[in-house]
């Protein structure tokens, strides 16, 4: 009775070996544990994937976003329009949402948040698909156009941390990068 | 290492004589499980194989899309 | 019907069916060929110290080698494979072979065109990856390619169904098909289910890149082109569980343990395991938590059960025919002594070593709904596909086709010695690339990307640290080993379809073992309770490493940023 050879007659009643039996027991433990696991950490753990999405267009949520900008761009220290790099520098006040756009081929503005503060960032691409990658803290989102994905952001630690692109968006993809400022 | 032999089975029965060896021989035919007409079958396999993940994934996720609200 | 009869196995082989058979290998291996060149470009563009392409060509090569490996070469092989395991396996020809040879050729089309138009075609209309995801838009050249390479693909998987029915109908086989040939029924299940999805993606792009409708949801053709992008791959597994079936049976003698449990096995995969479509999307806008957590698990991780079943049965089945041939003693010699000369051999111990460690630990992991935050379009989903589509579903192929050569074009191997050494380089190279890329994935390094050192965007980081260079070094050079062995490979097929001595009677490379037949009529004898207890010890070590990297990964989740 070999793979090439239909199976014999008893071949349904040939019993199970007791090793395969402890391995498919032991293995179906494992499988139940890692489910359980991933609904366990959905409930009570602080890194889950947004659940909060919206229908949307490239116009209105460019016109959201640019309100947003205006409304909440940082000043230097002389009083004038904060901007890093030609971006504008824009604070996310506690309890409103901020925005950021994703377009072919820059993150903007770049945002302010607090450490430790929760910030609801609303975010949308006006062209094509791209990806959000915040590093170092390697955290990985899908940005399309047409939807807005609204993720709260709780940093753990102040600093500078880059916006990459990981989604391929066209020749300039990896020249994408935006930037998120933690102050403590 | 082995090297190259003659089959060290017989040559293979010919088609009739491998039809009558894997039909049932005398012995009293028993209920065939369920399971085992699935297993036996690969065209009740392709129906359900195609049957279960188009509504577990496809028309489940549709229905997700579907649902995302217009935003405010 | 018009067959001969195989000197090995004693299977009828039909004319039909054996031409078919040749005309699917001939053009994978030609497919492999190809996308294993540009692999050379990309592998060398991603080590930064030699940044070999341009931008333009970079990306552009991403796109070729993608489509090439992840769709041509595998598809054509595995079509080899339907015909072969629904006519010679089951003694009977091909049916509507007019139709079959129809399929070949609108692969074969397909693919030429797609190709044309992602080597040919002005960057923007030629190059948007094997994902396809608008807005990217591509010339509808493109689409259609891929479109007939899948109509083609369909015919064929249709056709398997349609041979077992007219094997039955015309009485050349009765009653359950062989282990093998229920393998390949589930991988052409797979098959059909993820070219309908394929085609529920592709239809409207190609509409849509021709003017003919004016937009297309991102979010639906992500959804239902991973309803065939993930299943393709499925395909591929189960292609390779019944490949790995076939070279233990041919290289050992291995005899199923038990066919109940493999084909339960089988049964899971079928059910559930394109629910893992998800994977994609699991940090995507617009899917809910239940959707996602439910079917990222196949079912519960029923369908990681089913491989972890295979996991423990082939592997038992090898120790067992060892243990018949004599080799007793302690855990392991029955492993020390299996002909690792063969290269058949060779190919399905490191192919289930690599798919099982590296690829599927590594696949559960990263497909976990909260970890894939961290995975998510990162160098570590393209380390983790190399070793299980490469290192693991490719490698058992060639390590296939070293007997199919033999068996079914009836030609002896030009270089054995090049043989017996190609599993092995490939193996290494992969590895080595893989996992130097899934180190870089796990520092942040993106996929996709042309430049980490992010020259020319407003900011840049140094965020990396220069161990990065050196993975970039594992990656361009362990790519260049796997490249050579696929030329290796390549070549030494083609040498010997033209150059090669035709077989006398059997042939007398790679060696074959054939089981020993079970005495008619006995049930078996009874077995101790441990029959192949080297296996198990292995697959407890595994399942330890199993369970170490899963929680290292949740604890490396739980000290970055919060988000909901």
């Amino acid at each position: 009775m070999s793979v090439f050879r239909p199976p014999d007659d008893w071949w349904y009643k040939t019993p199970v070996d007791f090793e395969e039996k402890v391995w498919i027991g032991v293995a179906l433990v494992w499988c139940l544990a890692m489910f359980a696991a991933m609904v366990g950490w959905a409930v009570w753990a602080k890194q889950n994937p947004p659940k909060e999405s919206y229908r949307t267009t490239p116009k209105e949520f460019a016109r959201k976003a640019v309100e947003f900008i205006r409304a909440r761009q940082a000043k230097d220290a002389k009083g004038s329009p904060l901007f890093e790099k030609g971006i504008p520098v824009v604070d996310v006040p506690q309890g409103e949402d901020g925005y950021l756009i994703a377009k072919a081929w820059a993150w903007e503005p770049v945002l302010r948040l607090k450490k430790g503060q929760p910030a609801r960032i609303r975010m949308s691409s006006l062209d094509f698909q791209h990806g959000f990658s915040l590093q170092p803290a390697n955290l990985n989102l899908q940005i399309l156009p047409g939807y807005e994905y609204v993720a709260t952001l709780t940093p753990t630690s102040a600093g500078e941390f880059l916006i990459l692109c990981n989604e391929f968006c066209g020749k300039d993809h990896h020249k994408m990068v935006g930037k998120i400022i933690v102050t403590e | 290492m082995s090297e190259a032999q003659p089959p060290q089975e017989g040559p293979a029965p010919t088609a009739p004589a491998q039809a009558a060896a894997t039909a049932t021989s005398g012995e009293p035919k028993q209920p065939t499980a369920l399971i085992q007409m699935l297993y036996d079958d690969v065209f009740l396999m392709l129906l359900l194989g195609l049957i279960v993940p188009l509504v577990f994934y496809t028309i489940w996720g549709f229905l997700e899309l579907m649902s995302v609200p217009l935003s405010s | 019907m018009n067959a001969r009869v195989c000197t090995v196995t004693g299977l009828q082989v039909e004319n039909h069916a054996a031409n078919l058979i040749k005309l699917h290998a001939v053009s994978a291996v030609v497919f492999l060929l190809l996308g294993a060149l540009a692999a050379l470009g990309i592998a060398l563009t991603r080590w930064e110290a030699v940044h070999l392409l341009s931008p333009d060509w970079y990306y552009r090569l991403v796109s070729f080698h993608g489509v090439n490996m992840l769709v041509f070469w595998i598809v054509f092989f595995e079509s080899a494979g339907i015909v072969f395991a629904s006519t010679v396996i089951l003694n009977s020809r091909q049916a509507f072979a007019p139709l079959a040879y129809l399929a070949w050729f609108l692969m074969l089309a397909g693919a030429l065109m797609a190709d044309w138009v992602m080597l040919f075609k002005p960057f923007d209309q030629a190059t948007i990856m094997f994902t396809a995801y608008p807005p990217l838009k591509s010339h509808p050249a493109f689409y259609l390619g891929v479109i007939l390479f899948a109509v083609g693909a369909l015919v064929n998987c249709i056709l398997f169904f349609l041979n077992v029915f007219n094997a039955r109908r015309e009485g050349t086989h009765t009653g359950p098909v062989p282990l093998f040939t229920y393998a390949i029924g589930a991988a052409a299940t797979i098959g059909v289910y993820a070219l309908l999805h394929g085609a529920l993606a592709f239809i409207p792009a190609f509409l849509w890149s021709m003017g003919w409708i004016k937009d297309i949801d991102p979010a639906a053709y992500r959804l239902t082109f991973w309803g065939f992008g993930h299943p393709a791959q499925q395909i591929n597994l189960c292609a390779m569980v019944g490949v790995w079936y076939a070279l233990s049976t041919f290289t050992v003698g291995a005899l199923p343990v038990n066919e109940k449990v493999c084909r339960t096995a089988f049964v899971l995969y079928v059910l559930f395991i394109n629910l893992g479509s998800v994977h994609h999307l699991l940090v995507d806008p617009g899917l809910g938590a239940g959707f996602k957590i439910f079917n990222t698990s196949y079912a519960m991780y029923l369908a990681v059960l089913a491989s972890m079943i295979h996991a423990l049965s082939i592997p038992a089945s090898v120790e067992v025919a060892q243990r018949k041939r004599g080799y007793t003693k302690g855990l392991f010699e029955w492993l020390k002594q299996a002909p690792w000369g063969n290269p058949c051999f060779a190919a399905l111990a490191l192919s289930l070593v690599i798919f099982g460690f590296l690829g599927g630990v590594s696949g559960v992991i990263i497909g976990t709904a909260q970890v894939n935050l961290q995975a998510h379009n990162t160098l570590r989903i393209p380390g983790h596909f190399h070793t299980t589509v490469v290192g693991g579903t490719t490698l058992a192929f060639m390590g296939f086709t070293y007997y199919v050569i033999p068996l079914i074009f009836r030609k002896e191997w030009w270089s054995p010695k090049w043989a017996k050494v190609q599993p092995w380089l490939f193996a290494a190279g992969i590895v080595v690339m893989a996992l130097a890329m899934s180190a870089l994935g796990m520092l942040g390094y993106s996929r996709r990307h042309y430049d980490m050192s992010l020259e020319g965007a407003p900011f840049q980081s140094d965020q990396f640290g220069g161990v990065a260079l050196l993975f970039q070094a594992l990656v361009g050079l362990g790519g260049t080993a796997a490249v050579a062995s696929v030329v290796m490979f390549a070549l030494n097929a083609v040498a010997t379809l033209l150059l090669g001595k035709a077989v006398e009677t059997v042939p007398s490379f790679p060696p074959v073992q054939l089981p020993t037949p079970e005495p008619e009529g006995a049930p078996e004898q009874p077995r101790p309770k441990f029959a192949a207890p080297g296996v198990f010890a292995l697959a407890i070590a595994f399942l330890v490493f199993f369970v170490v990297m899963y929680a290292a990964n949740w604890l490396s989740l739980a000290k970055t940023w919060e988000i909901k």
